[in-house]
């Protein structure tokens, strides 16, 4: 499929409002993928980190919204700690989240989640998981 | 800006650097007729491009490119060349510079050196090699390569190593270390006898400070240095010592005392040619040695052995002679020139607890000395010692051979305070030697005037007293009792100070100590030295010895009327502050002498430690750092035919007068620390160390295999941008060579290993030089070098292989390879080295360090000091057609101002 | 010596074998752990949105709590409480004007400026009581035990508030060499668990821990010991999916480090409660002879 760019796609109030929740410069990415490479859940995604900010980059929303990447970022600042350049992909990853979330739409839903294993859970993992996935 | 001159302009040039961008300016230079003096820091010319295998994208070989030019270098008329050297200051202005050069001592007299290198052969130290970058070692005497110019050796020393400079007797233990690790004991015993004539006993019971300053220790356990002393002596079968005598002397010496003190000051004495007699008391020679140290831990046959050397050198032994008794000390000091009192310290301490004088009680040290001289003594059944030092130690393990039952110590303090030897603690309580710390004996309780037992109290430990050792504090009401039919109080001796007499005044210190000088152990009375325990109470063998040396230099000087004081020849070493990269290197167990098994210790004295096997001594000599470098055990001196070898040559300064500077300073690689998630593992090469593996010449002959397990690497990932193009870990610029002498490895890579593979992790491929970016293809289609685009984030272990983690942002796949060999692209820095000179001359460096040229484009060869040319790497990334270019620009920057004769001004713009 | 302690709502509920033999050992090593009053839910993760400051008022209002009740320092136990407080407390010390707003936003509390230091229950003992002191009071040496760090993601990063390097950290290495354990190093002891995942994604967690697992197995470890309740889940809980898929996976034992270092110190046993370990680790601990 073929995609057209043009200044109005990669300077759409989406880019902007990622650029502003995440507080990153998403132009310093030189695309070098170590975010990806050395990214622990990369194996369970569809796109991967670096391509995630390419598509920030070009401004292509839909496929940023149909991902489930930043879903499965667990936050770890893997990435973030070894960017050569200093872009903190964690923030962009929960910029995009909250472009969600604060439309009150949902990833994960308590009540699908079986009853004993939220029991067993820790409080960490409960209150870590509802607050980066659920509005 | 006008710039007049009265003088016409010095027609000489320095150049800085002696890597091809020095090379190629110094012979511009001197071709057009001028003077050149070409200052190199390493032994070497040759720079980084002579370690290479080869280049891109001819694939000449340096050595066969560079050498001619260096040769040149080296036989040129006009070209003084000064390796090993630095420039330490310049002063003046362009046309006028006046530099000073430090020129480093290499301890070789170079004019001399016919580079035979019969020296490194036989020198038994290896260390790193800045050359080899760490895959091959060189020796302690070396020419950094085969074609070095110019083609003489340099010692690598850095200091006194700490094991030596730690000994009393500053024994070379490093030295003796060295040429065990070659298997040549005979020449280590002999170097270890240069200072010692007791190697055997010291190898047995010397407290070994060497071991506690052993830098090997930081990482593991320091080295066994006393057990592989022992080693070498026991090799010997004949003892073979030189025992010559310089031509005899006036002047008679009597010692009191046939301890280690009084032995040592006879020996050295008698070499100086001295008439020495020694008096003592008991039937055999050996003091403390003999009296109170056990059989199992000194058989007497080696004590015997060692000292009857002396005897044989010529020194009388009067036994059985009391002084105060037989004979007077005014009677001695008669008789003889000087006296050296080395009576010790004989006297047991007492308790001073009721029961003290019960039958079944016997002092330690009266109990050590009547096993020791009569081979027997009475023991109960059930001991108890009193004391934490050695000679409890001794008592309780002697006790336990002598048949006692049961033998248990009792010591007011901790493990931690105890004084006795360590290793002697542990062997005592595998001989089941129970000891109750933190007890102290409140009474001696007896029936029928016999020792029925002893009343103890616990303690606790409060603060440290003025020994540095806690203070124990008894807890009140702890009083318990310990059964026992004999009582070894074991807390100390005391000199016995009655032979003294009265006719010769010598003060005294508290513990009846004799009191001296430090520097040169006189008495308070002229010409009587005193040393040893009868001087510092009880201490170790190795002190008493270094006493015994010292009242020897003193007693010379004394007799031949010089001063006690001035430069003395037992001054210590001087301690350096020496630091080893212990990054290479991997941990190693010492290794333990095996010993007889604790079943087998009773009713006899059989020595317990039954030192190492040759084999055991080869490889525990082996985990020697070297961490001075050179050991000083002077091999070399003894092969070098032109007698060229001065290990006391100093550097010195030399001026030079030139009208113009080249800096060529060149580069060096980002430690490889900046990318910490690489883990540090022998297989992860940095591009020079690769190098080295491809090179035909190299230490490997050109046999690519890995460092770790010497297997050839078929699998090869070479990572490229590591440290560069990024500004959070590294530096942001790019390195500008990586691409290419990454896709030459790989290339040279396959060549080597047909059935190989090689990948190359990339960003860009920046191929921007003549005849690159086809170098790149013919990699690709005809080596099948695989590109994959995008960073490693890490590389660790993974069994034989390493696993690189990476991306191919192209394919959007992560990519994981099992390789057997990383090698990284790390990111060219400014030579640290050359950027500290910069700062001093006052030029003008970049924030990474290069030198900041006039105007980037149009003025790129002039620094901000003018007369002061740059040239190479010095100024910034970039490969080696591109340094010789600006190399010979700056050279006819230096010749335009020759020719013109008067200094033109620096400025921004093209003239 | 008192020291100011934020223990956090895992700890009270599902992590006391984080707790308790963590404050009995600190006892045992000199150092009293006093529980702040009144604390409050840190909020778990930190927001990393750059527009949300609502998400930090809980965790700055725990160390107002600190701060008010005369401590000018705060021990955690917890990594995330640790990674949230920390962060928390150095927004507020960084950031003038959103300091000013989230103070604004407090009226009832007293103007926090950051003047509490928050540090990691790991950091006071190689920082304040320091390893020797530690060896020196070990009386069951770990001997044998052959026990893989596990660090995890919160005490490392971001690089601003890691207790040690970010890349290869030794803290944990060197606690338990400390005790005489023998140190099994391994390439997974600083890759996420996968955290929070276990919510919403929870096979992807069991990947991770297999990956984890094996790593330490790989390398001879017979145990992880690790700080995060989080973790101590993930890599525990899991095990018992992971045994049914690989069937010679026979299951790690899982510590926190406080459980290691009670039973080193000799402290009873039960103060560890070894009981809630996922991975029965009497069995090893028996083998070795550490338990007394």
């Amino acid at each position: 499929m073929r995609i057209e760019i043009s200044g109005q796609t990669f300077q759409s109030d989406f880019v902007k409002k990622v650029a502003e929740i995440s507080g990153e410069s998403v132009l310093s990415c030189n695309q070098c993928g170590k975010c990806s490479a050395g990214c622990p859940m990369a194996f369970a995604m569809d796109w991967l980190p670096n391509q995630i900010i390419r598509l920030v980059q070009l401004g292509i929303e839909e496929d940023i919204a149909k991902s489930k990447t930043p879903w499965i970022c667990a936050s770890c600042l893997t990435c973030s700690v070894r960017c050569p350049r200093g872009v903190d992909l964690g923030r962009l990853m929960e910029a995009v989240r909250l472009l969600t979330l604060r439309r009150n739409i949902d990833y994960v839903a308590a009540a699908k989640i079986p009853p004993d294993a939220l029991g067993e859970m820790p409080q960490i993992a409960l209150v870590g998981g509802f607050r980066k996935h659920t509005a | 800006m006008e710039n007049h001159v009265e003088t016409p302009v010095t027609r000489k040039a320095l150049v800085i650097g002696g890597g091809v961008a020095g090379i190629q300016a110094a012979l511009d230079i001197a071709d057009a007729g001028h003077e050149v003096f070409l200052v190199e820091k390493s032994p070497s010319i040759g720079g980084h491009m002579i370690q290479y295998s080869e280049v891109f994208p001819t694939l000449d070989c340096p050595q066969c490119i560079l050498t001619p030019k260096m040769v040149e270098v080296g036989q040129h008329p006009k070209i003084k060349l000064l390796t090993y050297s630095e420039v330490a200051q310049v002063s003046g202005q362009m046309g006028h510079f006046t530099v000073r050069v430090k020129r480093k001592s290499p301890y070789v007299d170079w004019e001399k050196c016919t580079g035979c290198g019969e020296c490194a052969n036989v020198c038994p130290v290896e260390v790193y090699s800045e050359f080899e970058r760490g895959i091959a070692k060189q020796k302690a005497i070396y020419k950094p390569f085969g074609q070095a110019v110019p083609a003489v050796f340099t010692v690598d020393k850095k200091g006194i190593a700490p094991c030596r400079a730690a000994c009393p007797l500053q024994v070379n233990a490093q030295g003796y270390v060295a040429l065990i690790s070659q298997g040549r004991f005979t020449e280590a015993l002999n170097l270890v006898r240069e200072k010692t004539p007791f190697p055997g006993i010291c190898g047995r019971i010397c407290t070994h400070p060497c071991e506690s300053q052993c830098l090997r220790g930081e990482m593991d356990m320091p080295l066994a240095i006393n057990d592989l002393k022992r080693f070498v002596a026991d090799q010997e079968k004949e003892p073979a010592a030189d025992l010559t005598i310089a031509s005899e002397r006036e002047g008679k010496v009597a010692i009191i005392g046939a301890g280690p003190a009084g032995l040592m000051a006879a020996y050295e004495l008698r070499k100086m040619g001295y008439q020495v007699t020694i008096f003592e008391a008991l039937p055999a020679a050996g003091g403390m040695m003999r009296a109170g140290i056990p059989e199992y831990r000194l058989p007497r046959d080696i004590l015997e052995k060692e000292v009857s050397l002396i005897q044989k050198m010529g020194v009388a032994i009067r036994f059985d002679t009391t002084i105060g008794e037989q004979v007077t000390l005014a009677a001695l000091k008669d008789e003889f020139n000087t006296v050296f009192i080395a009576a010790g310290a004989h006297v047991s301490a007492k308790l001073g607890v009721e029961g003290e004088d019960l039958a079944g009680v016997k002092h330690g040290i009266d109990f050590l000395r009547e096993v020791n001289l009569n081979g027997k003594s009475e023991v109960g059944e059930r001991v108890v010692v009193v004391g934490g030092g050695n000679a409890a130690i001794d008592a309780a393990r002697t006790a336990y051979r002598l048949g006692a039952k049961t033998v248990s110590i009792v010591y007011r303090r901790s493990r931690e305070e105890m004084p006795a030897i360590p290793g002697e603690v542990i062997e005592a309580e595998g001989e089941g030697i129970k000891i109750s710390y933190l007890t102290d004996p409140v009474r001696i309780v007896g029936e029928n005037g016999r020792v029925r037992g002893i009343e103890c109290l616990r303690t606790k430990l409060g603060p440290p007293d003025e020994s540095g050792r806690r203070r124990s504090i008894p807890v009140e009401g702890s009083e318990f009792f310990l059964e026992a039919d004999m009582i070894i109080p074991a807390i100390g001796q005391v000199p016995d100070v009655a032979f003294l007499g009265s006719e010769i005044r010598i003060g005294l210190k508290p513990g009846n100590r004799l009191e001296v000088d430090d520097t040169t152990l006189q008495t308070t009375a002229d010409g009587i030295f005193a040393g040893g325990d009868v001087v510092t109470g009880p201490n170790t063998v190795i002190d008493a010895l270094a006493a015994g040396r010292r009242a020897a230099i003193s007693i010379d000087r004394y007799l031949r009327g010089e001063s006690l004081t001035i430069d003395r020849e037992d001054a210590g070493l001087p301690v350096s502050e020496l630091k080893v990269d212990m990054a290479g290197i991997s941990q190693q167990r010492r290794t333990d002498m095996p010993a007889v098994p604790p079943a087998q210790r009773t009713g006899n004295f059989r020595e317990v430690a039954l030192g190492l096997s040759e084999e055991e001594a080869i490889r525990e000599a082996g985990r020697c750092l070297a961490c001075p470098g050179c050991s000083e055990c002077r091999s070399c001196e003894k092969v070098c035919e032109p007698k060229v070898i001065d290990h006391q040559m100093v550097e010195r300064y030399e001026e030079l007068e030139v009208g113009a500077i080249v800096l060529a300073t060149g580069f060096e690689l980002i430690p490889r620390e900046a990318i910490a998630e690489f883990e540090p593992d022998p297989d992860i090469l940095e591009g020079i160390q690769f190098e080295r593996i491809l090179c035909p010449g190299g230490s490997t002959a050109g046999v690519v295999m890995r460092p770790s397990d010497q297997k050839i690497p078929r699998e090869v990932v070479f990572i490229s941008c590591v440290g560069s193009r990024d500004p959070e870990h590294g530096v942001p610029y790019c390195s500008r060579v990586c691409c290419m002498y990454l896709v030459k490895m790989a290339m040279l890579h396959k060549h080597a290993v047909p059935d190989g593979q090689a990948y190359i992790f990339y960003m860009d491929v920046r191929s921007t030089g003549k005849g690159y970016e086809e170098f790149v293809q013919r990699a690709v289609e005809e080596d099948g070098v695989l590109y994959l685009r995008g960073r490693v984030s890490r590389v660790f272990r993974d069994g034989e292989k390493l696993k690189v983690c990476g991306v191919d942002t192209l394919s959007g796949k992560n990519v994981d390879i099992s390789c057997d060999l990383v090698v990284l692209g790390l990111a060219m820095v400014s030579d640290p080295a050359g950027q500290e000179l910069a700062q001093r001359l006052g030029i003008a460096i970049d924030e990474y360090g290069f030198i900041t040229e006039v105007h980037p484009k149009l003025n790129p060869l002039e620094t901000s000091v003018p007369g002061i040319y740059v040239a190479g790497t010095a100024q910034g990334p970039r490969d080696i057609p591109d340094s010789v270019a600006q190399a010979s620009g700056a050279a006819s920057k230096v010749l335009a101002l020759f020719s013109t004769g008067e200094p033109v001004s620096g400025g921004v713009g093209p003239r | 010596m008192d020291l100011s302690y934020y223990p956090g709502c895992t700890l009270k509920t599902k992590a006391k074998g984080l707790e308790a033999p963590a404050v009995a050992a600190m006892a045992a090593l000199g150092v009293n752990l006093v529980e702040i009053s009144r604390w409050n839910c840190c909020g778990a993760v930190y927001s990393l949105a750059d527009d949300d400051l609502a998400h930090h008022l809980a965790p700055v209002r725990n160390l107002i709590r600190v701060h008010e009740q005369g401590a000018d320092k705060v021990s955690t136990l917890c990594s995330f409480c640790y990674n949230t407080l920390k962060r928390a407390n150095q927004l507020v010390q960084r950031d003038e004007v959103k300091r000013r707003t989230l103070n604004d936003f407090m009226e009832e509390e007293k103007d926090y400026q950051g003047e509490v230091a928050v540090v990691h229950l790991l950091e006071v003992l190689r920082d304040d009581i320091g390893w020797d002191n530690i060896s020196a009071k070990v009386k069951v040496p770990l001997q044998g035990l052959r026990v893989a760090p596990y660090y995890g993601c919160t005490l490392l990063r971001p690089q601003e508030i890691a207790i040690d390097r970010v890349e290869r950290p030794a803290i944990l290495h060197q606690l338990m060499e400390a005790i005489g354990a023998e140190v099994v190093d391994f390439p997974f002891s600083t890759e996420c668990c996968g955290s929070f995942q276990i919510i919403s994604n929870p096979d992807s967690v069991t990947q991770r821990a297999w990956d984890i697992l094996s790593s330490a197995l790989k390398r001879g470890a017979e145990a992880l010991v690790l700080t995060c309740p989080l973790c101590y889940f993930n890599l525990g809980q899991r095990q018992a999916e992971l045994k049914q898929k690989y069937i010679d996976f026979t299951g790690m034992p899982v510590f926190y480090f406080s459980q290691l270092l009670a039973l080193a110190l000799a402290l009873d046993s039960r103060v560890c409660h070894l009981e809630l370990n996922y991975a029965d680790p009497l069995p090893l601990l028996e083998d070795k002879r550490l338990l007394v």
